[in-house]
C-alpha cells in the first residue's frame, strides 16, 4: 500500500491532465464533452494541488447542473496530486444562431414564443410560469404579452401600473423577477379595441423596439391563439429561437395545435416542441393522478411530427387559483405538482434553446 | 429528450446523379436516391390525411421528373424541404425522419 506522508512532495496535476479528466463528462443534450464545448473556464491549479475552475453552463436552468458538478468532483478527487476541488457553477446563455436581431432586440439572447392552435388551452399560464421558472433558475427573463386581443399578463402577474417612459422608451414593469410588457399596461387597453392587421404589427413591433428590455437571456412571448397577424409579425420581424406549442389532450384540440405547428414551420420558425397542458388531473382529495383524456396523445403527435415532447402539466385547481390571484404557481407554491411540472418544462425549453445556439447550420450545395 | 436529434453538417445535392448526400454530426454519411426520397415524401398530399388515401398509395410507378431531385432548402433548424423536377416540393423532411430513412433498408 503506497504511503502518503510525503504529501507536500506529490506533484500537482497539469492543466492538461485536469482537462483530460473533465473531458469524460459529456453534455447529454449537446452530445459533446464539456471541455471541447468550452464550459470549463478560469482553471487554476495551485502548487499544492488545489484545483479551482468555473463550470459555465449554457443555461442556468440546465437540467443536469448538479450531475455535472458531482461528475466533475468525482473525476478530479480520484486524481493523483489533487488535494482539493473548488467548482464555481455559472451560466452564460448563448445568443441564438444567425440572429440579425441586432436591430430589433440587440440585448436579447434567446426569444421563445409560446403559441397554441385553439384559445383557452392555457398558453398564457404556461408562458408566465415558463418565464418565472427560467428566472428562478437565475436567468434574466422578459415576458412580452403579444396577445393584444386578450392580454392576460397583467392579471396573471397582478401588475397594473402604467409603465414609465424614459428617453422615449417604455420601462418594463417588474414582478417575480421578470421584466413585463403588455398592451394591457398601456392606456385605453380596457376599451374594446378593433385591431386591424397593420395596427397589430405596429403595436407588436413597438412592444419590442420601444421598450427598454435591457440585457435578457430569454424573452418569452405569449402569442394570441392561432396563427394570425400577431404571430406573423413576430415570426417575420424577430428571428425566434423557436416556438413552444401548447396543446391539450382532447383529440380536436390536438389536431388544431398540430396545424399551428405546421404553420410555424412554413414561416421558418423552429418548433422547440409540444407541451401538453391539463394533461392529467390531480385529485384534490386523494392526490391521485388521473388521465381523463387518455394518456400520451400529445407525445405521440410530437413523435409523429419529429419534434420534441417537452412534457405535461397537470390540470390542477391550484394552477388556476394562483393565476387568478396574480401569482405564477412556480413562485407561490413551488412544491406543488403543477410547479414541479412547470420547472421541468423550463429546463426542457432551456435545453432545447441551448442546442439551437450551439449548432452551426449545415452547408448546402446544389450542383 | 436525452438522446440528441440527428443533425446534418453538410448537404450535397448532385442533380446529375440524382442523389442527395447528407453528412451527419456524428460523422456518418448517407446517400439518398431521388426515387427513395420521392416515395418517402411525408407531405399530406402524398401520405393522405384524415382517412383520405394519399397520392402515393396504390401507385406503382411515377414519372421520371417526379423522381428527379431539383432543389433542397433548409427549414428552420430541423428539416429540409426537397423539391423535385415535377415541381412537387411540399415535403418537409425532418432531420429525424431522414435519419430514420437512412437506417431502414431500401424497399
Ligand atoms: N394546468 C391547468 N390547470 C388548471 N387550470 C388551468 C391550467 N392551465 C390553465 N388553466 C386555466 O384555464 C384558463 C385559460 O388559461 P389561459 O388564459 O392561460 O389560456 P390561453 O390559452 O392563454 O387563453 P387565451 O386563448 O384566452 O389567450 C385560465 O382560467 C387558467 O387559470
Ligand atoms: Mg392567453
Amino acid at each position: 500500500m503506497p504511503s502518503s506522508p510525503n504529501m507536500g512532495c506529490e506533484m500537482a496535476p497539469s492543466a492538461d491532465q485536469v482537462l483530460k479528466a473533465l473531458s469524460t463528462i459529456v453534455d447529454p443534450d449537446l452530445g459533446r464533452d464539456v471541455v471541447s464545448l468550452g464550459m470549463i473556464k478560469d482553471l487554476h491549479i495551485s502548487p499544492q494541488g488545489q484545483v479551482a475552475f468555473t463550470f459555465e453552463l449554457t443555461t442556468p436552468a440546465c437540467p443536469v447542473r448538479d450531475q455535472f458538478r458531482r461528475r466533475a468532483e468525482e473525476a478530479l478527487q480520484g486524481m493523483e496530486g489533487v488535494t482539493g476541488v473548488d467548482i464555481k457553477m455559472t451560466a452564460n446563455v448563448r445568443a441564438a444562431q444567425g440572429r440579425q436581431h441586432q436591430e430589433m432586440l440587440p440585448e436579447v439572447r434567446q426569444t421563445v414564443a409560446v403559441a397554441s392552435g385553439k384559445g383557452g388551452v392555457g398558453k398564457s399560464t404556461v408562458a408566465v410560469n415558463l418565464a418565472a421558472g427560467l428566472a428562478q433558475s437565475g436567468a434574466r427573463v422578459g415576458l412580452l404579452d403579444a396577445d393584444i386581443y386578450g392580454p392576460s399578463v397583467p392579471t396573471l402577474t397582478g401588475t397594473r401600473e402604467q409603465p414609465r417612459v424614459v428617453d422615449d422608451k417604455l420601462v418594463p414593469l417588474q414582478a417575480y423577477g421578470l421584466k413585463l410588457m403588455s398592451i394591457g399596461f398601456l392606456g385605453g387597453a380596457d376599451k374594446a379595441m378593433i385591431w386591424r392587421g397593420p395596427m397589430v404589427s405596429r403595436a407588436i413591433q413597438q412592444m419590442m423596439t420601444d421598450v427598454r428590455w435591457g440585457e435578457l437571456d430569454y424573452l418569452v412571448i405569449d402569442l394570441p391563439p392561432g396563427t394570425g397577424d400577431a404571430s406573423l409579425t413576430i415570426a417575420q420581424s424577430v428571428p425566434l429561437t423557436g416556438v413552444v406549442i401548447v396543446a391539450t389532450p382532447q383529440e380536436l384540440a390536438l389536431e388544431i395545435a398540430v396545424k399551428a405547428l405546421q404553420m410555424f414551420r412554413t414561416l421558418n420558425v423552429t418548433p422547440l416542441g409540444l407541451v401538453e397542458n391539463m394533461s392529467w388531473f390531480v385529485c384534490p382529495g386523494c392526490g391521485q393522478e388521473h388521465y381523463v383524456f387518455g394518456h400520451g396523445s400529445t407525445e405521440r403527435a410530437a413523435q409523429r411530427l419529429g419534434v420534441p415532447f417537452l412534457g405535461g402539466i397537470p390540470l390542477d385547481q391550484q394552477i388556476r387559483s394562483e393565476a387568478d390571484s396574480g401569482a405564477p404557481i412556480v413562485v407561490s407554491r413551488p412544491d406543488s405538482p403543477g410547479a414541479r411540472a412547470f420547472r421541468d418544462l423550463a429546463s426542457q425549453v432551456a435545453a432545447r434553446t441551448s442546442i439551437q445556439a450551439f449548432r452551426r447550420l449545415p452547408v448546402i450545395n446544389v450542383r | 429528450m436525452r438522446n440528441l436529434d440527428p443533425f446534418p453538417t453538410r448537404i450535397d445535392l448532385v442533380r446529375a446523379d440524382n442523389v442527395l448526400e447528407v453528412e451527419w454530426e456524428d460523422g456518418a454519411t448517407t446517400q439518398f436516391e431521388g426515387a427513395r426520397l420521392r416515395w418517402a415524401c411525408p407531405c399530406a398530399e402524398c401520405r393522405g390525411e384524415a382517412g383520405q388515401p394519399g397520392r402515393l398509395e396504390g401507385q406503382a410507378e411515377l414519372d421520371r421528373d417526379e423522381l428527379q431531385l431539383s432543389d433542397v432548402t433548409l427549414v428552420g433548424q430541423y428539416a429540409l424541404q426537397i423539391a423535385f423536377a415535377s415541381g412537387h416540393a411540399t415535403g418537409i423532411y425532418t432531420f429525424r425522419y431522414l435519419r430514420s430513412l437512412a437506417t431502414q433498408t431500401t424497399p
